[in-house]
């Protein structure tokens, strides 16, 4: 077992707190130049070249809340054993360790299994996993592009 | 003495040994007095057993030695190359795999082999006197011997390997190297990387107005070009990669169905890159197990219709310019397109009014089609798994299309058209709105530039004349879900695909041009959206999305 123990990325979102864990992260960065992605909902800000990758960013805060998603703030991109895959989030706070008597116990909430508990402050753990699925899931269905695809299909019958 | 670092070599050469001896054997099934194949297979046997003994593994040496034991039998003479020897030695190969998996995962090829060493030991021809193997074709199932693994023995391996072996047919075997397949996938990268940069330069040159900087990226294109020509055809591998299973595939397919098949194999020898031969097994098989399954008759059902009992199934490769062309003929039963146009209808794939204007030949491919399938029963060899639609989904992953065509009473011919590469390609790029999307340049099948008066309407319905044909116009904007625009300017520019099996106009902004790119596959999430091929990076850093303009509806 590592002495370091478990180290949190603590960030804000539309005025809340949120904790990821930072093995699912491989970088924090400014936000890059993006470019159009098909097909996806307004919730992308677009993909940007990431050494050479094609990486699409979602802002966090509109996929979470429906909120028209905004540029500024920073982005996270997550390690790509995780998935290809960028957040924008507000801010970064800091970086915390499990063994400063922080706390991780269960909770439940959006994209949300456990807590942190830091400074008396219980800060969601973002669910890096629970997030990846519901966006395959979404990607893979695609309601809205369903509906237009049916007519596009009735078009060639 | 750590052996370890030889465990790579060992395993490699070892499959392919297994390779040969399954070769071997299905081929003296056909000609049981060749000498040559004989002693081949004496002279494997022989190898592995020393190989495994000198790394350790003293099961696969025992269980390689009761196999040479075997042959060296009917080297001597004392007994023919029967069924019976056919069976035993192709049971051994497949143990000897199952312990050679086991060796490359780390473990010591331990497994049970006493029941099948005791068989190899005390094989006698049967009483009655078990007639030697007869020519052409494979011989029906034997009673009481059978596979250990009935299903895994009608599977086709993967054509990937730890170590590519590069070897052109007439080259001498000092002239071999063994290179590691990671290290040909990193120098096809390395080299798409390459491209990307030297677009981005060809970019940033036009933008400075240097000539002499010009000139010289002109140059470095030159040679960048030669590299990623000379990079790809290290990774090609011929198609007897895959082929070369085929035999002892179909021989085991057949003996389940009980039929006789000859099947012959062509163009082995023609290369094709690793990635597409890996794309290529899963279709291959499938379409393959069709044909022994369904397509060919019962040997009394084919005498009855007056053809020679034994079936016959033909693979054949050749290359049209940059493509390679893969054709499966059967001289089954064949289809008949309206019987398939009734099932369709019946299943409600298709509406009355539809199957009214389809073509023979669209007809055939109904059976591509999600949910057909005409098979009355399910076998043990093929209707449950994958069916055409699968088949069909495949090959365009790959970059490769599928044609059928068949005649009731004749038999079928399934022809695959593939990409020679997968990894650099060549792209139309086009504009919609305000995105630029790549379509690759082998799903075109022209380009249109139409006057706005050549544009017709029916009913809410959009189509323009190519020839003989109506060809439906379906605006890309609205598959790509972007805000569709007014036509601007005296033309509409189309591109031409085919979409569930009939041609399509796509209409786009504007055609910008076409261009080589480093296909970037693309991770979770974007992997699961349908009809996108993947990413791409152009010359001036803009990232770019492929489309799979048969995968988008």
């Amino acid at each position: 077992m590592s002495g370091r123990g478990r180290r949190f990325l603590i960030f804000t979102l539309q005025g809340d707190r949120y904790a990821v864990n930072v093995e699912n992260l491989s970088e924090v960065m400014e936000t890059p130049a993006t470019f159009p992605i098909p097909r996806v909902s307004q919730a992308y800000l677009g993909v940007m070249n990431f050494h050479g990758a094609p990486i699409p960013i979602l802002d966090l805060a509109s996929f979470l809340s429906g909120a028209r998603p905004t540029r500024s703030g920073r982005i996270l991109v997550l390690n790509h054993k995780v998935g290809s895959l960028a957040l924008r989030i507000d801010t970064v706070e800091r970086i915390v360790s499990d063994i400063r008597g922080l706390e991780v116990q269960p909770d439940e909430g959006p994209l949300v299994r456990q807590s942190i508990l830091f400074n008396k402050e219980k800060i969601p753990l973002l669910a890096v996993e629970m997030l990846m699925a519901e966006l395959e899931e979404e990607v893979r269905t695609g309601h809205s592009k369903i509906r237009r695809n049916d007519a596009t299909k009735a078009e060639l019958q | 003495m750590d052996m370890s670092q030889y465990k790579d070599l060992f395993v490699s050469e070892v499959r392919e040994h297994l390779q040969g001896i399954n070769e071997a054997v299905v081929a003296l099934e056909g000609a049981p007095e060749d000498r040559e194949k004989i002693d081949f297979l004496f002279r494997m046997a022989h190898s592995i057993k020393g190989m495994a003994a000198s790394m350790g593994y003293g099961e696969m040496a025992e269980l390689a030695h009761k196999m040479e034991d075997l042959m060296d039998r009917v080297r001597k003479g004392t007994i023919g190359f029967l069924a019976g020897v056919a069976d035993l030695l192709l049971e051994g190969s497949d143990l000897l795999s199952v312990m050679l998996n086991d060796v490359e995962a780390g473990g010591n090829g331990s497994h049970e082999i006493l029941d099948l060493v005791q068989r190899l030991t005390g094989y006698t021809p049967l009483p009655q006197g078990e007639s030697p193997l007869p020519a052409q074709a494979p011989p029906l199932g034997e009673p009481g011997l059978s596979h250990p693994d009935q299903d895994k023995d009608t599977a086709l391996p993967e054509p990937r390997q730890q170590e590519a072996v590069r070897e052109k047919p007439d080259a001498s075997a000092s002239h071999n190297v063994r290179v590691k397949t990671e290290v040909l996938d990193s120098l096809v990268n390395i080299t798409g990387e390459l491209i990307t940069h030297k677009n981005r330069m060809i970019s940033l040159a036009g933008d400075l107005h240097a000539p002499t900087l010009s000139e010289a990226v002109t140059d470095l294109s030159r040679l960048v070009r030669e590299l990623h020509d000379e990079v790809l055809k290290v990774r090609l591998m011929p198609f007897a990669t895959v082929a070369d299973r085929l035999p002892r595939m179909v021989r085991d397919l057949a003996k389940k169905s009980g039929k006789e098949v000859a099947l012959q194999v062509c163009g082995k020898e023609l290369e094709l890159d690793r990635g597409i031969l890996e794309g290529l097994a899963d279709p291959l098989l499938h379409i393959l197990r069709n044909a022994v399954d369904h397509g060919l008759e019962a040997p009394a059902e084919r005498i009855a219709a007056g053809k020679e009992a034994v079936g016959t199934i033909s693979v054949e490769v050749c290359r049209e310019a940059d493509r390679m062309l893969i054709t499966i003929t059967d001289n089954g039963k064949g289809m008949d397109h309206r019987r398939l146009v009734a099932a369709a209808v019946e299943k409600g794939l298709i509406r009355q009014e539809e199957a009214a204007v389809l073509s023979p030949q669209q007809a055939l491919m109904l059976i591509c089609l999600p949910g057909f399938s005409t098979a009355t029963q399910v076998t043990d060899v093929s209707g449950r798994g994958v069916g055409m639609d699968a088949v069909r989904a495949s090959l365009q992953a790959i970059g490769g299309s599928l044609g059928i065509e068949s005649a009731p009473g004749t038999g079928s011919r399934f022809s695959l058209s593939l990409p020679l590469t997968i990894s650099i390609i060549q792209i139309l790029l086009v504009r919609c709105a305000s995105l630029e999307v790549a379509i690759p340049v082998t799903k075109i099948l022209r380009t249109v530039d139409l006057r706005k008066d050549a544009v017709l309407t029916r009913g809410k319905r959009k189509y323009f004349r190519l020839g003989e044909d109506d060809i439906p116009l379906v605006s890309l904007h609205r598959l790509l879900d972007l805000p569709l625009s007014p036509i601007k300017g005296e033309s509409v520019p189309a591109v031409v695909v085919e979409m569930k099996g009939r041609m399509v106009g796509l209409v786009v902004d504007r055609l910008v041009g076409q261009q080589d790119v480093f296909v970037k596959p693309l991770g979770s999430p974007l992997n699961r959206m349908k009809g996108i091929f993947g990413g791409a990076i152009l010359g001036d850093g803009q990232v770019i999305f492929i489309i799979d303009p048969a995968n988008l509806l």
